[in-house]
């Protein structure tokens, strides 16, 4: 699914590169679930962030389902993006003016889901988060783990076939977070292909690959099980949209 | 997904009220008072345009040769000439006398009162559009003795149920004269430049003025309807061709024809060509009302990119779960729009206040009809380009952002647009300050008119025109004011200001010494 070949990320600093990934090259396939660990300012969010399309990397290749991300423009890369990829943050990052419901329906909207298939797919997920009755509730009404429960379902909703996570649970209780990883391995184990970045070796324990990373470098790659829901024949990139 | 912008724009006005408030009476304030200055323009730019074929009418002016080598240009012609107009022209479809306004005096149950009216040909009618509302349009004005009502004289005179009750009946003037109604006609419109309560024959008019009958009395104002297609150039020509057959010896006058509608904001003429007037004013007022309109969205963008800021996060949000440059764009853009709406709501209800003093200061009654689609365009223009002008820097701007810098708070200090901001509240300053440097310039200019000595003193002088019974009783009135004090009563064969000779009689002038 994911083919990472000498990426590297740089920031200048006056003369000087300053860098954040150097030589990263990293294959993911469909159906695994991979925890990437290392201390804080090692490249981790860097690294999402790219294979997530939302930054670029200064050099080196990327495949996506085989096609050259690498070589897209902004507009073809954020309709990637757009299609397979569903995005969770540390700090929730939910819509304050919307309500549950109404943020869970957000990324419909920009998917023109038409009226009524849009209210199943958001009951239904409501349903299975077990929020129904937290629909109505602006995001400042809710606890830390029940906003990222949201921010879960709203990643989820379009139906990704990657899910990136960047520190999760970073701001929830032991308890909260292992409610996420519990539906993240459920999600996993529905074919849903997961990157999650976690300081915590007990969330790590519920994914099936560990990658270590220190200062911009793969320093360890370590297979924990076989993934569960060895992936199915990929689908190619669609055409156009 | 409209109502979602929608639903998202309405909670972020909640959520600063009084913010939001600001910001949507200020820009309504802008779009109230270019409203109120449009309007006025409208009104200027309709006059004496809703004549069918407005465009193929004229006034004959006549140009003399001044000492300094210039023309002097006279917008009045002799009374006779429009007759041979009539007859020798062939490219005139009419032509027309028209006096210039006269007052009468009329009774009603012994009760004299005064109104203004126009002596004019048969066919006055018949180029100018004043709808009739009684009354044969053939013989209107075909005999001497026949008069021709406004809407609002019929009703002063007979009463409210005037409809037919007028026509034929007889209104007494001063004088022992009598006059005939013949006809009712609507009320000219405000924005037109004849305006009259009656209409009367140049037969009585020649018959009360009979020295305006000859060619050398330059006494009345004559239009002229040309046909389709018509050389103006050579039709002057022509004219001034037949002017000397009759009149002789005027081997270098010459004729201009002024478009009629034209006059009104072409009042100024240099030898026979016009050269401004008002329209320096509705050139004014438009640059005005721009000006206005721009400063209140600079303020609007200000405000809205300020809080496009504080919104950061949510493009970011948006711009992870999906959505494209160009719906953020379009959502920015349609807030402003829903924002310019609401303020244009609140531009019309300051409008509606503001008609009033308006009206005071200006002296032009504004007939404002929202639903007349000239009006509704204008206001939802207005409105448009409101919220377009201070809808797109936020839309495009902002939308450009990357998500992941957005998180990461690196361009918090750009997404502020801070420099940008305070350039636009520097040239909103500028623009301020220019227009108040205008406004101060104009308000001395006025004071300067007003306080100017003139070498007379204008103080307590009353002019009286001997009208009606008054004539009759002048030297009774005369020792009657002499009692009062010490002032000097002068009577004048005619109009002491204007110079210009009305009917012979005497008025007035009062002057107390303190
Ligand atoms: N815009 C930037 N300019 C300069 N340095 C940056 C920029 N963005 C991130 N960095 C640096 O890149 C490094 C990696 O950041 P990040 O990927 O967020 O690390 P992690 O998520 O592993 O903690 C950090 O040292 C950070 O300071
Ligand atoms: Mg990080």
């Amino acid at each position: 699914m994911i083919r990472l070949r000498d990426i590297e990320r740089y920031y200048r600093n006056g003369l000087r590169k300053a860098w954040v990934l150097n030589q990263v090259n990293l294959d993911i396939k469909e159906g695994e679930f991979v925890t990437i660990m290392g201390p804080s300012g090692a490249g981790k969010s860097t690294l999402l962030n790219i294979i997530g399309m939302l930054e670029e990397p200064s050099g080196g290749s990327y495949y996506f389902y085989d096609e050259a991300v690498h070589q897209f423009n902004e507009r073809k890369r954020s309709d990637l993006h757009k299609a397979y990829m569903g995005f969770v943050f540390q700090a929730y990052h939910l819509i304050d003016d919307l309500t549950v419901y109404e943020n869970i329906e957000t990324p419909l909207l920009y998917r023109n889901v038409k009226g009524k298939e849009r209210k199943s797919m958001v009951a239904e997920i409501l349903d299975r988060f077990n929020i129904v009755a937290k629909k109505d509730l602006f995001p400042e009404q809710l606890s830390g783990g029940q906003q990222q429960l949201v921010g879960v379902a709203r990643a989820v909703i379009s139906r990704p076939r990657l899910l990136l996570a960047d520190e999760p649970t970073g701001n929830l209780h032991t308890k909260q977070g292992d409610q996420i990883m519990e539906l993240f391995k459920e999600l996993n184990d529905e074919g849903v292909t997961i990157i999650q970045v976690t300081h915590s070796e007990r969330n790590a324990s519920f994914g099936t690959r560990i990658i270590e990373l220190i200062d911009g470098n793969i320093r360890r790659d370590e297979q924990l099980r076989e993934p569960s829901n060895q992936a199915d024949t990929p689908k190619g990139v669609p055409n156009g949209k | 997904m409209f109502r979602h912008y929608l639903t998202i724009t309405i909670r972020n006005l909640r959520r600063d009220l009084g913010y939001s408030l600001i910001n949507i009476l200020g820009l309504g304030m802008g779009i109230a008072v270019s409203l109120l200055l449009f309007f006025w323009v409208r009104h200027e730019l309709s006059f004496d345009r809703f004549h069918t074929d407005a465009g193929r009418i004229y006034q004959i002016a006549f140009n003399f040769p001044a000492d300094n080598g210039q023309y002097d240009t006279w917008t009045s012609a002799p009374a006779p000439f429009a007759e041979k107009i009539g007859e020798e022209i062939p490219e005139a479809e009419a032509a027309l006398f028209v006096s210039f306004p006269r007052q009468l005096a009329f009774q009603k149950d012994q009760t004299p009162y005064q109104e203004k009216g126009l002596y004019v040909d048969k066919s006055f009618l018949d180029v100018f559009a004043f709808p009739l509302l009684e009354g044969r349009k053939e013989g209107l004005l075909h005999q001497p003795g026949f008069i021709v009502l406004s809407e609002k004289l019929a009703e002063k005179h007979f009463g409210a149920g005037w409809r037919g009750q007028a026509i034929g009946k007889t209104l007494e003037a001063a004088e022992d004269e009598s006059y005939t109604v013949s006809g009712v006609v609507a009320n000219p419109p405000p924005n037109s430049t004849l305006q009259f309560d009656f209409l009367l024959s140049k037969e009585d008019y020649l018959s009360k003025n009979p020295w305006d009958s000859q060619w050398g009395n330059f006494s009345s104002r004559l239009y002229l309807k040309v046909k389709n297609g018509t050389d103006i150039p050579g039709l002057e020509d022509k004219l001034i061709g037949l002017f000397r057959k009759y009149k002789g010896n005027e081997e270098r006058a010459t004729i201009s024809l002024l478009s009629f509608p034209g006059r009104h904001l072409y009042s100024k003429l240099e030898n026979g060509k016009p050269v401004g007037g008002r329209i320096t004013y509705v050139r004014l007022f438009i640059g005005a009302a721009a000006f206005l309109l721009l400063i209140a969205c600079i303020n609007f963008m200000n405000l809205a990119t300020a809080r496009a800021t504080r919104r950061s996060r949510e493009i970011g949000v948006r711009k992870v779960v999906g959505a494209s440059r160009g719906q953020l764009a379009g959502q920015f853009m349609s807030e402003a729009l829903a924002i310019a709406l609401i303020a244009t709501g609140a531009g019309i209800a300051l409008v509606e206040l503001l008609k009033e003093p308006f009206r005071q200061i200006t002296g032009t009654e504004l007939s404002i009809h929202y639903l007349e689609p000239g009006t509704l365009s204008l206001i939802l223009a207005t409105g448009l380009v409101a919220g377009l002008l201070s809808g797109s820097y936020p839309a495009f701007l902002l939308s450009s952002f990357r998500a992941v810098n957005i998180f990461r708070g690196k361009e918090a200090g750009q997404f502020s647009g801070a420099s940008l901001r305070k350039g636009l509240v520097v040239l909103q300053f500028l623009l301020s300050a220019c227009l108040i440097v205008c406004a101060l310039g104009v308000q001395r200019q006025v004071k300067f008119i007003m306080n100017k000595n003139l070498g007379l003193n204008r103080e307590n002088v009353v002019r009286v025109p001997m009208e009606g019974p008054l004539y009759d009783k002048y030297p009774s009135l005369k020792d009657e004011i002499s009692l009062t004090g010490r002032q000097a009563v002068r009577c004048f064969q005619s109009n002491a200001i204007y110079g210009q000779r009305r009917d012979p009689r005497p008025g007035v002038g009062r002057q107390g010494a303190g």
